[in-house]
C-alpha cells in the first residue's frame, strides 16, 4: 500500500448525514460538497434508511464513519461487523471508510461509547495489527479519528498524539483529525492542542472534523450539541495552515438547528479554511 | 491475561455496574477534576445512551407509561441487559420479553404487548426492499395450479397477536382519539404491520384473515389455506372470501413471490 502520498483526493467542505435534514436537503441544491454517513445506520436489510441512502448517493460522494470497529478492543476482531462494512461499501462505494481510534468493549459486550486507550506499546503492537488486517478485509486504507476522552490511564507511556501517528505510520492508515476533539481533551487532561497538531504527520491527515461540544462544571464533554466555538474554529486555522486543503465536515448529533444553521458554520469553515490558505500561499 | 485486557474488563466492569472501584486501580489522577468525576462521564453515558436508543425504538410505550415510568423500566432492562450487538439497533430486541417476565411490568400484560408492536413496526421499518407481485400475477396463474400454489409474504409483513387493547391504544395515541385504560379483550386478536414505500401501517386482522396467514407462514398451499376458511365460512362463500383476501393482499403489496 505505500506511495508518495497515501491520502485521497480531498472532497471539500461536508456534512453529516441526519434524518432531520433529508426532506430540506434533496428538496434543493445546497453548497455541500459531500456527506458522511454513519455506517451502523445504514447497516440494515432494506426501507427507508438505506433509499434515502440511494438517493443521495446519486447527488454527493459519500464517506463512511463508523463506531463500532472497535480497533483497540481485546476481544478479537468482529467478523460479522467487518463482513456487514464491507458489504455497505461495495453497495455506497465511499470515497474512504473511518473509525475510531479506540475501543468500545470487550468479552462481547459493547459499551457504545468510544472508550479511550491506554497508549503503551502492547496497545499499539494490537492495534497496528489489527488495522493491516482491516485494511486487507477492506481492500483500502482505512482513517482513524482522534476520541474526546474524560480519563487517562497510569499505564499509558506514549502521548495520544504519538500513538496516533505511530498507529498511522507503522499500519499504513490515514487519520480523522476531529478538531473539537483536541480542543476536548486538551482541556480536560491539560496538555496544549497545539503541541498536538504540531505532532502529527502531515500526509497521513485525510480529513477534519468540526464540533461543538458542551462545557461542564470541570470537565468538557464531546456532545454536539451546540455550535462550534471560537477556539475550535481558531485551532481549526491553525490546522488548515499547517496540513493544507483537508476535506472538512461538521458533526451535529443533538439538538438539531435549522440546516441553514449549518449551512452557515460550513461558509464559516470555508472562509476560515481560504484565509488561511491564501495567507499560507 | 494481557495488561490491555485487564484494563479494559477493569472499566468495562465499572461502566456497566456503576462501581468505579476497579477502573480507579488503572485510571490516573488529573489535573482539574478528579478520577471518580471524570469516570462519571463514562458511567452516566452508558445508560444515558442506551436510554435514548429505546425511547426512539419504543416510542408506543413511552407514550403509554409516561417518561418516569419509562425511566424506571429503562434502568432495570439495561442493569440486566448488557448490549450484546455492535449495533445499538437491536437493543431492545428483548424488551417485550422482560415486560412479560419481570414485575412490576408483567401486572400488566398490555405493556409487553405495546412494546412488541413498537418492535413489529421497527422491524418493518428496515426490513428488506424485496419486490411483490402485482394483479397481474394472478391472471396468469393457470386452473390447475390454484390448488398447490404457495405464496410468500414479504418481510415487513409483520404479525402481532393480542389479548389487551393495544391497537385501540395506539391509534389513540396517534391521535386518534381519547386514550383508553388498558383492559383485557373478550378473545385475542390478531394485529399486521406492514409498509407501502416507506410509510408504516397497521390495523387489526379478522380472524379467518389471521388463520390464512398463517397458513402462508407455514407454507401451505393455497387448496390448505381454502380448507382453514372453510372452518369458517360456508362452502359457497369460501372461494369468494379466498379471493378477495388474495387480492387485498397482493393490492397492500404483502405477497413477496408464487409458486407451485
Amino acid at each position: 500500500m505505500k506511495n508518495s502520498d497515501p491520502r485521497y483526493p480531498p472532497l471539500g467542505f461536508g456534512l453529516g448525514l441526519r434524518v432531520d435534514y433529508y426532506e430540506a436537503l434533496l428538496a434543493t441544491a445546497h453548497p455541500v460538497d459531500w456527506f458522511e454517513v454513519l455506517s451502523e445506520n445504514y447497516m440494515v436489510e432494506g426501507g427507508r434508511p438505506l433509499q434515502y441512502l440511494e438517493r443521495f448517493r446519486e447527488r454527493y460522494p459519500l464517506v463512511m464513519h463508523g463506531v463500532s470497529l472497535s480497533i483497540g478492543s481485546s476481544d478479537p476482531l468482529d467478523t460479522g461487523y467487518l463482513g456487514e462494512l464491507k458489504k455497505l461499501a461495495d453497495r455506497i462505494e465511499p470515497a474512504w471508510i473511518s473509525d475510531h481510534l479506540c475501543w468500545t468493549g470487550v468479552d462481547g459486550t459493547n459499551l457504545h461509547d468510544l472508550m479511550p486507550l491506554p497508549y503503551t506499546a502492547e496497545a499499539l503492537r494490537h492495534v497496528v495489527e489489527r488495522v493491516r488486517r482491516v485494511q486487507d478485509v477492506l481492500g483500502r486504507r482505512i482513517l482513524l479519528e482522534n476520541v474526546s476522552s474524560y480519563i487517562t490511564y497510569a499505564a499509558s507511556a506514549l502521548t495520544e498524539w504519538d500513538f496516533l501517528s505511530e498507529v498511522a505510520r507503522q499500519a499504513d492508515c490515514l487519520i480523522l483529525l476531529d478538531i473539537n476533539n483536541i480542543y476536548v481533551s486538551a482541556r480536560n487532561h491539560g496538555f496544549d492542542p497545539h503541541t498536538y497538531l504540531a505532532g502529527v504527520p502531515a500526509d497521513r491527515i485525510q480529513q477534519f472534523h468540526l464540533a461543538g461540544h458542551e462545557q461542564g462544571d470541570a470537565l468538557i464533554v464531546d456532545t454536539h450539541d451546540a455550535p462550534i466555538v471560537d477556539p475550535v474554529w481558531s485551532l481549526f486555522g491553525e490546522a488548515v495552515r499547517r496540513f493544507g486543503p483537508v476535506s472538512t465536515m461538521i458533526e451535529r448529533d443533538d439538538h438539531m438547528p435549522a440546516l441553514e444553521e449549518l449551512l452557515a458554520e460550513l461558509d464559516q469553515a470555508r472562509s476560515i479554511a481560504g484565509a488561511c490558505l491564501s495567507v499560507a500561499a | 491475561m494481557s495488561q490491555l485486557r485487564e484494563l479494559q474488563r477493569a472499566v468495562q466492569h465499572s461502566v456497566l455496574h456503576k462501581d468505579p472501584t476497579p477502573a480507579l486501580a488503572v485510571v490516573a489522577d488529573g489535573q482539574g477534576a478528579p478520577a471518580q468525576s471524570r469516570l462519571d462521564v463514562y458511567m452516566h453515558g452508558y445508560g444515558a445512551r442506551l436510554s435514548e436508543v429505546l425511547r426512539n425504538d419504543f416510542n408506543g410505550l413511552f407514550a403509554m407509561i409516561g417518561e418516569p415510568a419509562f425511566d424506571a423500566l429503562v434502568v432495570a432492562y439495561v442493569d440486566s441487559h448488557p448490549s450484546r450487538d455492535f449495533n445499538v439497533r437491536w437493543y431492545g430486541a428483548r424488551l417485550p420479553e422482560f415486560l412479560r417476565s419481570s414485575q412490576p411490568w408483567s401486572d400488566t400484560p398490555a405493556l409487553s404487548e405495546m412494546a412488541a408492536l413498537d418492535w413489529a413496526i421497527g422491524l418493518c421499518f428496515d426490513a428488506a426492499d424485496e419486490p411483490c407481485i402485482d394483479a397481474g400475477a394472478l391472471q396468469a396463474i393457470a386452473p390447475d395450479e390454484w390448488p398447490v400454489l404457495r405464496l410468500r409474504l414479504r418481510r415487513c409483513v409483520q404479525r402481532l397477536r393480542m389479548n389487551w387493547n393495544v391497537g385501540d391504544i395506539r391509534r389513540a395515541l396517534d391521535g386518534e382519539g381519547d386514550v383508553p385504560q388498558p383492559a383485557r379483550l373478550p378473545a385475542g386478536r390478531g394485529w399486521v404491520v406492514s409498509r407501502v414505500g416507506v410509510k408504516i401501517f397497521h390495523r387489526e386482522l379478522p380472524d379467518d384473515e389471521e388463520a390464512a396467514l398463517d397458513s402462508i407462514a407455514e407454507g401451505r398451499t393455497f387448496s390448505e389455506v381454502c380448507g382453514e376458511l372453510a372452518q369458517r365460512h360456508e362452502a359457497d362463500a369460501v372461494a369468494m372470501r379466498a379471493v378477495l383476501l388474495l387480492r387485498g393482499w397482493v393490492d397492500n403489496g404483502w405477497i413477496a413471490d408464487l409458486s407451485t
